[in-house]
């Protein structure tokens, strides 16, 4: 556009930087791809950085036949074209089969595992939960570590064979199963609400643990390590978790840590979801039976919540 | 005259679906990108003007998707008449939103000259033919400019060094997917791996290019920020190219 018009922000956010990088590479999520064209129309230096990338890309797959526009560069610009027009009809088709398989489930076996000891009131109060935050004093290292929802960016550069997906289950209207992926904008989980994690593996690990992590530091683990099959997408990582209650309101970062790779190199990978609980809807929410699945349950009070 | 002459596209196209806009879009956009790129007069207010051309990367392939995004809309779908040729019609939206924003920006003359005596307009001729260097976009055929040639061949040198370190399945990848184009699905039938293998591949294949080439000074004044991989160097804007 003009020169006139943009000027370089002297206060400027290295997301978009990430963004940028994250769009070349080809993991951007769309709805952030808008976000990003737009701060570049008015973002001189990201409009630098964009073109330097965009250079090298010619380099590393040069147009042939005297043609302008590069491969890569068709594709870019027809994925942005076509993403806003069409669905895409695969994952909608897994969002649809796994609300089916979720509700089958439901239907057929009752509530599946409780993933932690629900207050029981014969008991008295509700267990207070203690957690340690990974790594250092409460909130700190799960500060540091925070990625956007949905930013293609990870913690640390780890393989991109490995991802998490976060759908949130719950009873629409009209009977119907609302089916909501927690890295969407504006997509919230209650607490009692269930969520069913899939996992994709194209790399060689061979064991992943989820962890719920509070925005006052507070860890939970929703999945014991186990193993996990390889060269597979949105596969299910068992039945569906319960958000624990009397956990703060706001931010919210589901962790998955995969691990057993072969590869010295990148022997872990981590993978967050991030997304906000948000206060219990009115309806009731029913807890399941205590001790119900194997998932581990909370440490009681008074014990670390976390090793 | 691709919509002209299959009339079953054509039904598609109009209709929306997307394999058929897709297959316009693939066959139009370097004819579209020749035209934003390389400029045409114009009149206006009854003067004429001519418009340069759209200089960066960024502001090429923005004004290419808006393009087709309105080439695209139902309205103008349905108002193309299926007889003239398509690509004229495509052309004619690309002028007009180029004409758009100049009359927005009307006291705006970076990118447009008053009065431009002897520019020549672009013809039919001029849209076909084969495009001039990219200097702002990797050009690396030689141009006759020695410094701009020495670099380029060794860019050209620095990409056979990076392919000479992927590992023999990511070297097969590069040659089916970079140097000849195939299509994911494509690859996937001829190394039977799986489309979302391919993927994965490319991707890495494509950051560790970018890393690779940031480490020989090609993304100078960036550096790796710890959150994330390239953020500006405090001051320095400049990218030194």
């Amino acid at each position: 556009m003009f020169e006139t018009e943009r000027a370089a922000s002297t206060n400027h956010d290295d997301r978009w930087s990430r963004d940028v990088e994250s769009l070349f590479v080809g993991r951007l999520v769309p709805r952030r791809r808008d976000a990003l064209h737009a701060h570049i129309r008015a973002c001189s230096r990201c409009e630098r950085l964009y073109d330097r990338f965009a250079q090298m890309e010619r380099v590393l797959a040069p147009p042939r036949d005297g043609r302008l526009v590069g491969l890569l560069q068709e594709a870019r610009i027809a994925e942005r074209l076509f993403a806003a027009r069409a669905v895409d009809g695969t994952r909608r088709a897994r969002l649809l089969q796994t609300a089916l398989l979720v509700t089958g489930g439901m239907v057929a076996a009752g509530i599946a595992a409780v993933t932690l000891r629900m207050p029981d009131p014969a008991r008295g109060p509700a267990p207070e939960l203690r957690a340690v935050v990974r790594g250092g004093p409460s909130g700190q290292d799960g500060a540091r570590d925070f990625t956007e929802r949905g930013s293609g960016a990870a913690a640390r550069p780890a393989s991109a064979a490995v991802s998490l997906r976060a759908l949130a289950v719950r009873p629409g209207l009209n009977g119907q199963i609302e089916v909501t992926d927690l890295a969407s904008e504006g997509a919230a989980v209650a607490p009692g609400e269930r969520v069913k994690l899939l996992y994709t593996n194209l790399g060689g690990y061979r064991a992943v643990a989820v962890d719920l992590v509070t925005r006052d530091g507070w860890t939970v683990r929703l999945v014991e390590a186990r193993a996990i099959e390889r060269s597979v997408e949105d596969a299910p990582l068992g039945d569906t978790v319960q958000i624990p209650e009397h956990i703060a309101e706001g931010p919210l970062d589901l962790v998955a840590t995969f691990s057993g790779e072969p590869n010295p190199s990148e022997p872990t990978a981590v993978r967050r979801v991030r997304t906000t609980l948000r206060a219990p809807a009115t309806a009731p929410v029913t807890s399941p039976a205590p001790g119900a699945g194997g998932h581990r349950a909370a440490d009681a009070p008074g014990s670390e919540g976390r090793r | 005259m691709l919509l002209v002459e299959d009339r079953a596209l054509l039904d598609a196209f109009r209709r929306g679906e997307r394999a058929a806009l897709e297959r316009v879009y693939r066959e139009y956009v370097q004819s579209v990108a020749r035209l934003l790129r390389r400029g045409f007069s114009f009149s206006s207010g009854g003067r004429r003007h001519h418009f340069r051309g759209f200089w960066t990367t960024f502001d090429l392939e923005d004004r290419l998707h808006e393009v087709f995004a309105r080439a695209f809309s139902e309205r103008a779908r349905t108002s193309y008449d299926g007889l003239t040729s398509y690509k004229a019609y495509l052309l004619a939206i690309a002028r007009n939103l180029v004409i758009d924003e100049f009359r927005q920006k009307a006291d705006a003359l970076l990118e447009f000259s008053l009065d431009a005596e002897g520019e020549p307009s672009a013809t039919t001729a001029d849209l076909t033919a084969e495009p001039q260097a990219e200097p702002l976009t990797g050009d690396l055929e030689p141009r006759g400019n020695p410094p701009a040639d020495i670099e380029a061949a060794e860019v050209v040198g620095l990409v056979k060094i990076f392919r000479a370190q992927l590992s023999p399945r990511e070297q097969e990848i590069f040659r089916l997917r970079f140097e000849e184009e195939r299509e994911h699905k494509e690859i996937a039938e001829m190394t039977r791996l799986s489309p979302s293998q391919i993927k994965t591949s490319e991707q890495r294949i494509r950051e560790a290019f970018f890393e690779f080439m940031n480490g020989r000074g090609y993304f100078q004044g960036y550096r790796r920020a710890r959150k994330g991989w390239l953020a500006p160097l405090f001051g320095m804007l400049s990218l030194g190219s």
